[in-house]
């Protein structure tokens, strides 16, 4: 071991984990369900794909963080 | 001058490292006391060696021999320097081979912290643990019966340099026992016998000696220890350990009787083992402990100020003979185990912990998962170990696979618990690999849900339903158009206020006429909707009332501006702005009631 080593710490603290995974995870999946009924309640001349994207983008992002911290937080310390 | 010195010390360096090899036989053992723990099912022995230097010169090491009978037994051997009894410094012990010498011994140079002086004296105090040595005697035992052992070794201390004085006390799980060597003088005094002082022993003397007596201490063997460590930066390491217990003492004769166990819970079944300690680090949490069949729940866990302690119960009694496979893991958090300078890492743990007191493991599997992505590993053992070798382990979340490196090593006891070293580097960047190959997969499934609600397999096309949704689609756009008008007319009003407030006409009236030419511009597109489609006529004449509100709100709109845009002052001013804004809301509210039927 090299000398002035320092700790390892993670970089989310771990007692957060939980409120993350709800959270985050919550979120992801209420604009999950906003592009749903988007998708069904439009036609092929109404839906607009720049929109549809950004839904998806977004929820996916919020989805990914959310079900890393979900994982993380059950045990599986990917 | 300076010629010899370079001689000198030319010829001092030849011979000392001629003497790795050769034996010092000016080295003289003054007094050997040697004590034998025989409490457990390992012999553990203590030797203090007080030696002497007679010759003229300054030996760096001595040898420890082993004799030929007990060598192949020995699981540890740790040499210290001892002063009035506290140690000044461990030193370091090396296996190596003597020319000439007695080619069956098996010799260990342990070498001085500073060259030993002419005449004088120190003294080394070697430890040895020797696994499989008492063989039980009788071989079967009934349930209810004590368990006795046989302990036969060489009395003398075996070296090959001429001893003093000696003597060697033996200590025995108890007071019964059977029968003893008479080598006199011998001594016993409840469960400790002592034999000796033996004087001007001849090096290489032997005298096989054997010891008979009941010895009810569990006699473990762990077979195999496969112990699992995974490493994660997200703040843990889990730990998992898979081991393969049997009692290696005298076999069961006869059935077991559960009868007979339960009916006496404390004297019955002496050699029986119903459970045992293990003893965790401090901050391991989430503890588990199964085999095949799933949780054993006769465990109990006891967190204590500076370990964790577990009580393993297995399933069954273990007797003579019988064995048991279980898995205990647990977690811990990193900043115990894991150091960081910058992309550099260093994780330092236990190469074996503790499984149960006096353990004795006959073979161990370490195996280190690092994160994905580690490189430049290098592995530093405590101890030399037998095999060492990497590979790659796929588990949650893993693309290229995270490298495993897996350390074997045969015939370990307690005193191998030591630390071991692994240092590898790891880009934090890598960290975002796992959060990424997540967000990928949400997206994709957005991306094929995009794409199939953009694909017709209709044989046939609707013009009908085709027309609807055309319709949908223009009535949407108009209400937009509309929507947009009315967030105009409420700018206005706000303009309006911001006016009366600081008095601004020029700045005011081109923002009116900004937003003017804005609603102009709608009302083309509006126009354009209207000529371009074809309505049914309940909607054309829903469309037609929410143009005619919408002319009316104008005319509102431009009444309000007129209001305050006058350079004479009104008398009646405040109730006809009331009025105004009370229309104006009624308008509103009809429009929004339209555009939501629409």
């Amino acid at each position: 071991m090299e000398k002035g080593m320092l700790r390892h710490t993670s970089p989310v603290n771990p007692l957060v984990y939980p409120y993350l995974a709800v959270a985050l995870t919550f979120f992801g999946v209420f604009l999950l369900a906003y592009f749903f009924v988007y998708e069904v309640t439009s036609n092929k001349f109404t839906r607009s794909l720049l929109k549809e994207l950004m839904i998806g983008l977004v929820s996916s992002v919020f989805l990914a963080s959310g079900v890393l911290f979900l994982l993380l937080w059950v045990g599986i310390y990917v | 001058m300076r010629l010899l010195i370079t001689f000198l010390y030319v010829f001092m360096v030849v011979k000392l490292s001629l003497a790795t090899d050769t034996l010092d036989s000016d080295i003289k053992n003054v007094d050997i006391d040697v004590f034998v723990d025989l409490t457990s099912h390992l012999a553990q022995i203590t030797s203090t060696i007080k030696l002497t230097n007679e010759g003229i010169h300054s030996p760096q090491a001595f040898h420890f021999a082993l004799d030929p009978y007990i060598s192949s037994k020995l699981s540890f051997i740790g040499a210290k320097e001892v002063e009035d009894d506290t140690d000044i410094a461990v030193l370091n012990v090396e296996g190596t081979t003597i020319d000439n010498e007695h080619k069956d011994a098996k010799f260990y140079r342990i070498n001085f912290s500073k060259p030993l002086k002419p005449r004088a004296t120190i003294t080394i105090v070697v430890e040895t643990v020797y696994s499989d040595s008492m063989s039980p005697l009788p071989k079967q035992v009934q349930q209810d019966d004590n368990q006795l052992v046989k302990y036969t070794a060489n009395l003398y201390h075996y070296t090959p340099y001429h001893t003093t004085s000696a003597v060697v006390t033996i200590k025995v799980a108890s007071k019964n026992v059977e029968s003893y060597s008479q080598i006199r003088p011998v001594n016993v005094n409840e469960d400790t016998i002592t034999y000796g002082p033996f004087n001007d022993l001849s090096p290489y003397k032997k005298q096989k000696f054997s010891l008979h007596f009941e010895n009810n201490s569990p006699f473990l063997t762990t077979w195999r220890l496969d112990r699992w460590i995974e490493v994660s930066h997200w703040g843990n390491i889990a730990v998992e350990e898979k081991l393969h217990i049997q009692h290696t003492g005298a076999i069961l004769k006869g059935s077991f009787s559960r009868y007979e166990y339960q009916k006496n819970p404390y004297g019955g079944s002496p050699s029986a083992i119903r459970s045992f300690r293990t003893v965790l680090p401090a901050s391991a949490t989430d503890v588990y402990y199964r085999d095949e069949i799933g949780n054993i729940s006769t465990s109990h866990l006891q967190e204590l100020q500076e370990s964790v302690e577990v009580e393993i119960r297995p399933r069954f009694p273990l007797f003579g003979g019988w064995q048991t496979r279980y898995t205990i893991g647990y977690n811990l958090p990193s900043y115990e185990y894991l150091y960081q300078l910058g992309s550099q890492y260093a994780l330092k743990m236990r190469f074996m912990d503790h499984v149960y007191d006096n353990q004795f493991v006959d073979e161990i599997v370490l195996s280190i998962v690092l994160p994905e992505g580690s490189q430049d590993i290098k592995f530093d053992p405590p101890y030399p170990v037998d095999s060492e070798s990497t590979s790659l382990h796929y588990t949650y979340l893993d693309t290229i696979g995270r490298p495993l490196l897996t350390i074997t090593k045969r015939n370990l006891v307690e005193n191998h618990i030591e630390d071991f070293t692994i240092s590898y580097s790891f880009n934090s960047i890598m960290l975002l690999q796992e959060p990424l190959l997540l967000f990928t997969a949400f997206f994709l499934v957005f991306v094929v849900v995009i794409i199939s609600v953009r694909l017709d397999f209709s044989i046939v096309e609707d013009q009908d339903a085709l027309a609807k949704m055309q319709l949908k689609a223009v009535r949407e756009d108009y209400c937009y158009l509309f929507e947009k008008k009315l967030s105009l007319s409420k700018k206005i009003i706000t303009n309006i206020d911001k006016f009366r407030a600081n008095k601004d006409r020029q700045a005011f009236k081109s923002v009116k006429n900004q937003l003017e030419t804005d609603r102009k511009h709608i009302n083309n597109k509006i126009a354009v909707i209207e000529k371009e489609n074809k309505f049914p006529p309940d909607i054309a004449s829903k469309m037609a009332e929410l143009s005619q509100k919408d002319n009316l709100l104008k005319q509102n709109l431009e009444q309000t501006v007129s209001l305050f845009d006058r350079p004479a002052k009104i008398s009646n001013i405040q109730s006809q702005e009331d009025k105004l804004t009370r229309e104006r809301e009624e308008l509103t509210n009809q429009m929004r009631m339209l555009l939501s039927v629409l």
